[in-house]
């Protein structure tokens, strides 16, 4: 909020300067952007969110690398468990290569492997409590369905209580 | 295409570029893009049962920011794999050669990927996906109003940082 004319006690938002850039204003939200912009301060703000709109509006749009459709095609199809029965021998599907920031994979499958060595040498009651084999399994399911096995370790290792 | 309904194959085809752009720009990095239009894609394919024909685009631009705010959330729930989202923090260094930007736009994502997500996210949505204020109201669950103000904030700081990277 700006003040526009202090003399007139009415503040003007200056939130509908865009708002009248974008054709977004009610008739009286107009009128009043229209009589303020007789103030070299408010066209000069006008002037600018305005050099701001057009510059991201004219820019031009980025394109994908060569290759990234059909790869798009192959993932969408896997991620549905679509594959075609017609073609012989089946095809392996090309899964886009996942190009995530590794540094919490890492530490994600260091402390899961931290899991299977604790339940495994730990002398323990049982019954082990969590259930690190339904989990194992849950997560290969997950895996299997959304591709993404790391983020899914999560859980096992909370549940384990390996967080700090 | 049955019953005005096109599948995904088609949309992918016609408003691949479109999914792309706005992925682009909100992510800021042709990476994060392709996975948010495969995402957004495979998220359109299920939800094609669902869909009214009516602005399509504007249903497209809707997914590709769900996808792109959920991942942001997922970001945030693990710290470690999170951007910084500070809006004083300086422009990102220039892109490396084999990423793609086109010319002038070079600058303008720059800023936009500076931008803090609150602001950056109706920009694009405006700018980029030409969506109005009561699609990103209802898509981002906030009032018109609030809309309004975080565009324009948005653009006042864009026009501050192009400013600054052209002196």
């Amino acid at each position: 909020m700006t003040a526009f004319d202090p003399t007139a006690g009415a503040p003007f938002d200056d939130s509908l300067l865009s708002a009248w850039l974008d054709d977004e204003c009610t008739p009286a939200e107009a009128a009043a952007v229209e009589a303020a912009l007789a103030s070299p301060d408010v066209a000069a703000r006008l002037a600018e969110v305005a050099s701001a709109r057009t510059a991201v509006r004219s820019a031009p749009w980025p394109e994908p690398p060569a290759g990234f459709w059909d790869r798009v095609h192959a993932a969408v199809d896997a991620a549905d468990g679509v594959t075609d029965s017609v073609a012989a021998p089946a095809p392996v599907v090309a899964l886009p290569v996942r190009r995530r920031p590794t540094r919490w994979v890492a530490a994600l499958g260091a402390a899961a492997a931290a899991v299977v060595a604790a339940v495994v040498l730990v002398p323990g009651p049982a019954t082990v409590r969590p259930a690190v084999g339904t989990l194992v399994d849950a997560h290969a399911l997950r895996s299997s369905i959304q591709g993404d096995a790391a983020s899914t370790l999560a859980p096992i290792a909370v549940s384990a209580g390996f967080r700090p | 295409m049955t019953d005005g309904v096109p599948t995904w194959e088609e949309i992918a085809r016609d408003h691949g570029r479109f999914l792309y752009a706005v992925a682009y720009r909100l992510s800021g990095n042709d990476d994060e893009a392709q996975d948010l239009v495969q995402e957004s894609l495979i998220r359109v394919r299920r939800g094609l049962e669902r869909y009214e024909p009516g602005s399509l685009e504007g249903w497209l631009a809707r997914i590709v920011t769900n996808v792109f705010l959920d991942e942001m959330r997922r970001r945030k729930r693990r710290p470690t794999d999170a951007l910084p989202d500070d809006p004083e923090r300086v422009l990102p260094a220039a892109p490396a050669a084999d990423e793609v930007y086109v010319g002038l736009s070079d600058d303008i994502q720059a800023a936009l990927s500076a931008l803090p997500e609150e602001f950056r996210v109706p920009v694009v949505m405006c700018d980029v996906a030409d969506q109005s204020y009561e699609q990103i109201a209802e898509a981002l669950g906030v009032p018109v109003g609030t809309v309004r103000s975080r565009l324009h904030r948005g653009r006042k700081l864009l026009r501050e940082m192009l400013s600054e990277h052209a002196a």
